[in-house]
């Protein structure tokens, strides 16, 4: 069970299939790494939250994938599903529905070592509007 | 929540309504198992906004680890142009986050949160701790 807790985010303005920087704290300020907390030896823990903040535009669909870089990652670089956005419109559309996700916390392995992770994102598809991705990752 | 995006603001009304403050943490536990919460908007939901949540632990002498932060997820209203009038409603199942986060008996845990993105208009943020 992790014991220790960072989380980052960022908005994703950069092209399909294309990996950026997650590296905004909730306070505002910059983590462009995380360093591998003392003692912790791996990473039991991956929450993930993604959110069209913005107009979300229609008839796009968007899987998000999580890597894990840096002189902290024992073997080497790791790739994570985090999720899927999708917004359709059919006809003169004037519907609209309020959508509220909790964040997906899944159980994961992945060996640390001190050192630092980078985490970059990026998504397949269409562009669906520069949408924001929140990552925790749990150490222990 | 009231405050602007990427600004922590303590979160520590009972749900009584009282000012609970700082939890104070209690006696002969030492460790919190899981976190549980939920949120929405409890007033217009201001259209293409989507905030997503994050809640951090803190408090001196508290947490031997140091703060903690958890994101905890998202709201979001879609309105394409923004101009269409709509009526929607939602049900969101709390979440539980079961953890292993180290405290110290007696000392006083503090709950803040913070959002990333665009304010959708002063969310309400609830938390359940749970010691063991």
């Amino acid at each position: 069970m992790a014991k220790y807790y960072v989380t980052v985010a960022d908005a994703m303005t950069q092209a399909t299939t294309t990996f950026a920087g997650v590296q905004t704290l909730p306070d505002g300020g910059t983590l462009s790494s995380i360093k591998v907390p003392p003692d912790m030896k791996k990473i039991s823990v991956l929450g993930a939250s993604i959110s069209p903040d913005g107009t979300h535009t229609v008839d796009t669909g968007c899987n998000f994938t999580l890597q894990l870089s840096g002189t902290g990652m024992v073997d080497g670089i790791q790739e994570f599903n985090v999720g899927a956005l999708a917004n359709q419109e059919v006809g003169t559309s004037v519907g609209a529905a309020v959508v509220a996700e909790s964040a997906n916390y899944r159980t994961v392995d992945v060996n640390v070592k001190p050192g630092e992770i980078v985490l970059s994102a990026a998504y397949d598809g269409t562009d669906p509007g520069s949408p924001f991705i929140c990552i925790t990752l749990g150490f222990e | 929540m009231t405050q602007a995006t990427t600004t922590f603001s303590p979160v520590e009304t009972a749900a009584d309504g009282s000012t609970a403050g700082p939890i104070a943490i209690p006696p002969g536990t030492t460790m919190i198992k899981s976190i549980t919460s939920s949120v929405v908007v409890d007033g217009a939901h201001s259209v293409n906004t989507g905030p997503i949540f994050v809640l951090r632990l803190t408090g001196t002498g508290a947490l031997p680890d140091g703060n903690q932060d958890l994101v905890l997820g998202m709201v979001h209203h879609p309105n394409g142009g923004g101009t269409v009038t709509d009526t929607d409603g939602i049900m969101l199942k709390p979440l539980t986050i079961p953890v292993n986060i180290a405290v110290k008996a007696g000392a006083d845990l503090a709950l803040q949160a913070a959002y990333y993105g665009t304010d959708a208009g002063s969310p309400q943020l609830s938390v359940e701790i749970e010691f063991a």
